[in-house]
């Protein structure tokens, strides 16, 4: 009888001692969005454990050379289109083509994110694709957008984004993205995203029926861009239907 | 006359020893490759002893965050200039595998620098050689430098016109897709064919929205053009690590050998 109390006394302990350790894994607080048209699917962070994983290896160097195991399931499950774009908890956004390989990642050699490697949850591109600025932490929304719809900012910069109208959002909030609360920013704020090169002066901006229209940065940054009807409009210069801003 | 056999001996194993120390310290040193339009190295006392310049530039991350430093290294152009070359593009290879290319533009004002704040560079600190251009955003900046491939129309596959994007590769750079391999047809013969799908590279080069065709050229000159939509759409069009157009379902002519641009219209 005295053999079975304790028996069971340690069956208790080991649930006490194992329970929060499941919880510790299940519960973390983490909501993210994929949006995919006009529609917006919401995602817990255990949702995660459900999925296929995919894993990208990452050489890094400092006294020696070592590898990381990123993992976490392919973007390319949640969603299809030809340009894809990540916003971040602190707004830093980046567009990455659908092709490329990407994960939503949470797990590093089989642990999960911490804080300091952008946990719990990240983006992690094939390291033979562009550069680690890609790889986006705290992710909290993965948008595939309508690329017909969309602004481009290229040339001069240090990344080539594209925004959708409802990204005209992410310079307020991420509920402000959500709700798509917004249909205007300035032009200062829209370069914000992609960063200019120092050199950078100029814009041409391509608009409806092949047009283009050339402004100095600095004399137009403070116009507002609208996003109306499906297209980017700017009417203090009587622009409408912006498809891309190529800065030179 | 046993002293004299003694000392030629010593002199002998002597000089073979140094010889063998310094041939083991070169094997040792570190050193960048240059590959493509020149084959050889830069060693670091090499560039330590080419005229160095110390300059403020300031690293520009791609979150905007700047952190300002103080390198000591050589102009990239005055190596390049030193071996008679100034190539249209230069891709630039880490030992991270983080590669970049970048055009004469962009690389012109570039330096291999062997020092930061009057330190030598070490593994650490993102040498022993790093590219530093402090014109150019951080992305452009390689810690850990292995590699220097010059390239220009006569080594590597240009992908330009209306794009966002100039793509150059050099035919190993295309292991830095995801490779396809399909069965396919090709003067009634079947084969196995193994590369990357073209709309892979158009989507990296990102296509302007009043792009309509692609044209592809060979080294000859020899082109034939398709429509955008047809050749971003089509899975089974690819390039080949040796440069070669795969067509799956067309004829002969459409099979592009030795291409070297694509240009989207």
């Amino acid at each position: 009888m005295k053999s079975l109390k304790i028996y069971i006394f340690f069956i208790f302990l080991a649930l006490i001692i194992a329970t929060p350790g499941c919880s510790n894994q299940n519960n973390i607080d983490w909501t993210f969005y994929v949006i995919q048209g006009g529609s917006i699917d919401i995602y817990e962070f255990e949702d995660l454990y459900s999925m296929e994983n995919s894993s990208i290896k990452e050489i890094w160097i400092d006294t020696e050379i070592r590898e990381s195991l990123w993992e976490g399931p392919l973007v390319s499950k949640f969603g299809e289109s030809r340009i894809v774009n990540y916003i971040s908890e602190d707004f830093y956004l980046v567009s990455i083509p659908y092709r490329e390989k990407v994960i939503a990642c949470y797990k590093k050699n089989g642990s999960l994110l911490t804080e300091e490697d952008g946990g719990p949850l990240k983006i992690v591109s094939d390291p033979l694709y562009d550069c680690k600025c890609n790889w986006l932490k705290k992710l909290k929304i993965i948008e595939f957008i309508d690329v017909s719809k969309s602004l481009s900012i290229y040339g001069n910069v240090t990344s080539v984004i594209y925004l959708s109208g409802r990204d005209l959002n992410v310079f307020y909030s991420i509920q402000d993205v959500l709700d798509n609360t917004y249909n205007h920013a300035t032009i200062s704020q829209i370069l914000s995203k992609p960063l200019p090169r120092e050199s950078a002066e100029t814009l041409i901006l391509s608009y409806r029926d092949n047009r283009e229209a050339i402004y100095k940065i600095s004399d137009i940054s403070d116009e507002l861009v609208f996003y109306e009807d499906g297209e980017f409009n700017i009417p203090s210069l009587g622009i409408k239907g912006v498809t891309s801003i190529k800065v030179e | 006359m046993h002293m004299k056999y003694i000392s030629i001996c010593a002199i002998l194993f002597l000089t073979i020893s140094i010889g063998c120390v310094t041939e083991t310290h070169d094997k040792n040193e570190y050193s960048v490759n240059v590959t493509g339009l020149y084959e050889g190295t830069i060693t670091l006392s090499q560039l330590k002893s080419m005229n160095s310049e110390t300059f403020d530039a300031i690293l520009v991350k791609s979150t905007g965050t700047e952190i300002s430093g103080n390198y000591t290294g050589v102009r990239l152009i005055d190596i390049l200039n030193e071996l008679d070359i100034t190539p249209d593009y230069i891709s630039f290879l880490a030992k991270d595998d983080y590669m970049i290319t970048l055009t004469k533009e962009e690389y012109y004002n570039g330096y291999l620098c062997y020092a930061e704040e009057g330190i030598q560079l070490t593994q650490e600190t993102g040498g022993p050689i790093k590219l530093v251009i402090p014109d150019q955003p951080g992305k452009f900046w390689i810690n850990w430098l292995k590699e220097i491939k010059l390239l220009d129309y006569s080594n590597a596959l240009v992908v330009t016109g209306s794009t966002q994007v100039n793509i150059v590769l050099a035919p190993e750079d295309l292991a830095r897709f995801q490779m396809k391999t399909i069965e396919a047809e090709f003067r009634g013969e079947m084969g196995t064919y193994t590369g990357v799908p073209l709309g892979a590279i158009l989507d990296r080069a990102r296509f302007l929205d009043d792009a309509e065709s692609v044209e592809f050229v060979a080294a000859d000159g020899y082109s034939i053009e398709l429509t955008l939509e047809e050749a971003y759409s089509n899975e089974d069009i690819f390039i080949s690590e040796d440069f070669r157009l795969i067509m799956s379902g067309y004829s002969s002519d459409f099979w592009v050998n030795d291409l070297r641009r694509i240009e989207v219209k």
